[in-house]
């Protein structure tokens, strides 16, 4: 669980790919998931795939991508098998490596751009700032809700119940954890709101921010590249598919 | 005396890599009041997270009444040292007083009349006989966390963990945790807070454990540690009052180990008549 939340939290680095500006990020992760979802080339998919891998690099993040796509093992492998039976086995297994590629774009994204700069962005890019609030919040709160979690698991165990030894109860224990889990979190956003309220959230209509995002030399080209090979990707898969010929 | 609980050689690291305690053997023995101090991020709720099983040593043995906690998980443990969190809302499940503080009982299946018996007595105790049908959430921060405690005590630990009581406490709550603490104390129960609180960690234990970096750094009883000024200080702790007064006074022949508000009142009123008579 806290592998997934590594290999998707932000961390201060020094790389280029981190000092890229998120507008740029953001158009790179949205084509490639984009493309993702649209091919169903195998080749088209693992080259998708192995093109996360220098990113990964560049950008240091590449053990914690692997152990979270570890970690993920399991629901991957649960996933593929379930679409095995409905789309037969290439397709399951065509949808199994779609998934670890989105998942991997998801990941290097979000462990790369930090969730204020990708705040900033959005604004920028017309979202209105309190659609933009609610995203970032809602990452940032994340990890605060799974060490919550843990320490309410915790506080059950402590009362002498047990959920160590795994039986068919143990499953019905969990469910009770939801309750203080739902009222920590309903405590914590009137508390947000309050402090919110207390800063004037929302009277200025025009919100500047204290970072300015200024697009670098390689912006444009990571741009360029980005929707040169996007288009590249969709025109094979629609030959590929017949639909138009090259 | 056969330790309760008994640290050999402990380490632990959390996943991210950060080391949070080195080395640390210690024992605690049944009937004792002990204090774990030090500042934020020493290591001590880690160190208590241990005596539980709700953490395992990375390295080293924990020993409850001799036997490796390593064999029991944390609901067994529970059993015998009961852990009472900082923060009363995560440990708040139920629907009613009476039912949450019932709850721990349920695995250990006691004829009704004892669950009864048990019940009615501890919410006597902590005076939360008047809201055994309210809502455990429709209490002030004080009472829950009386039922937090009620909760873990019902099920009569021989040890008794408190992570940060005093934390969010007026003055009269805080006397009556004091008065609580001390009866639990004279019943034979071994009392461990972990505690920011100077004032009251001195005033209530007996044995004072200080923690820095993952460390113990000092432990022992509490009129020795209290004039242990830079040990305080490396644990970015004050000294209590009185024994601050004491050093102020040194001059006039203030013993130095003084604690207790009556013993600083004695000394103070013997002190003047001696001047007076000169």
């Amino acid at each position: 669980m806290s592998a997934i939340l590594q290999g998707l939290q932000w961390r201060r680095e020094d790389t280029p790919i981190h000092h890229l500006d998120p507008r740029s990020k953001l158009v790179w992760f949205l084509s490639a998931v984009a493309l993702t979802i649209f091919a169903w080339e195998p080749l088209l998919l693992l080259m998708l795939l192995a093109s996360v891998v220098p990113v990964a690099l560049a950008a240091r993040v590449a053990g914690r991508w692997l152990s979270a796509l570890k970690s993920m093992t399991f629901i991957v492998v649960f996933a593929t098998l379930l679409n095995i039976l409905y789309y037969g086995v290439v397709g399951g297994l065509l949808t199994g490596l779609k998934f670890v590629t989105i998942v991997s774009f998801f990941s290097v994204f979000f462990m790369t751009t930090h969730p204020d700069d990708l705040g900033t962005a959005l604004t920028k890019i017309g979202v209105p700032y309190t659609f933009t609030f609610i995203l970032i919040t809602s990452a940032r709160y994340v990890p605060i809700l799974a060490w919550e979690a843990q320490e309410i698991v915790d506080a059950y165990k402590a009362r002498g119940i047990e959920l160590e030894k795994a039986r068919w109860r143990t499953l019905r224990r969990y469910t009770m954890m939801l309750v203080p889990l739902v009222i920590c979190t309903v405590r914590r956003s009137m508390r947000l709101a309050e402090a919110m309220e207390a800063r004037a959230f929302g009277s200025v209509k025009q919100r500047t921010s204290l970072k300015d995002l200024k697009m670098g030399g390689g912006d444009y080209a990571l741009v360029s590249a980005t929707i040169a090979l996007f288009a590249l990707g969709i025109l094979a898969q629609l030959a590929l598919y017949g639909l138009i010929h090259l | 005396m056969k330790p309760l609980i008994s640290a050999k050689g402990i380490s632990f690291s959390y996943p991210n890599g950060v080391i949070s305690l080195t080395d640390i053997t210690l024992d605690l023995y049944p009937g004792e009041s002990v204090a774990i101090m030090g500042e934020n991020g020493a290591g001590k709720t880690t160190l208590v997270k241990h005596f539980i099983g709700l953490l395992r040593p990375g390295k080293g043995v924990i020993e409850i009444e001799g036997v490796n906690a390593r064999t029991m998980t944390a609901a067994e443990i529970a059993r015998k040292v009961g852990y009472v969190f900082q923060n009363p809302l995560y440990q708040l499940f139920s629907e009613s007083v009476e039912k949450e503080v019932r709850l721990g009982l349920t695995p250990l299946n006691l004829p009704r009349d004892e669950v009864e018996r048990r019940a009615s007595k501890i919410l006597e105790d902590l005076d939360l006989s008047r809201y055994r049908e309210r809502h455990p959430l429709m209490l002030s921060e004080g009472e829950r966390k009386r039922v937090a405690l009620a909760s873990v005590l019902i099920i009569e630990p021989k040890a008794l963990i408190l992570d940060e009581p005093t934390l969010g406490q007026d003055a009269v709550e805080k006397r009556k945790l004091a008065e609580l603490l001390g009866k639990l104390h004279r019943e034979g129960h071994t009392v461990i807070l972990v505690t920011h609180d100077v004032e009251f960690a001195f005033e209530v234990c007996d044995r004072i454990l200080i923690m820095s970096k993952g460390r113990i750094i000092a432990d022992g009883p509490r009129r020795e540690i209290v004039t242990l000024r830079r040990v305080l200080d490396e644990a970015s702790l004050t000294q209590p009052q009185i024994p601050r007064l004491a050093a102020l006074l040194k001059r006039a022949e203030f013993p130095g180990d003084t604690i207790a508000v009556d013993d600083a009142e004695q000394i103070l009123i013997s002190l003047f008549a001696e001047a007076r008579s000169r």
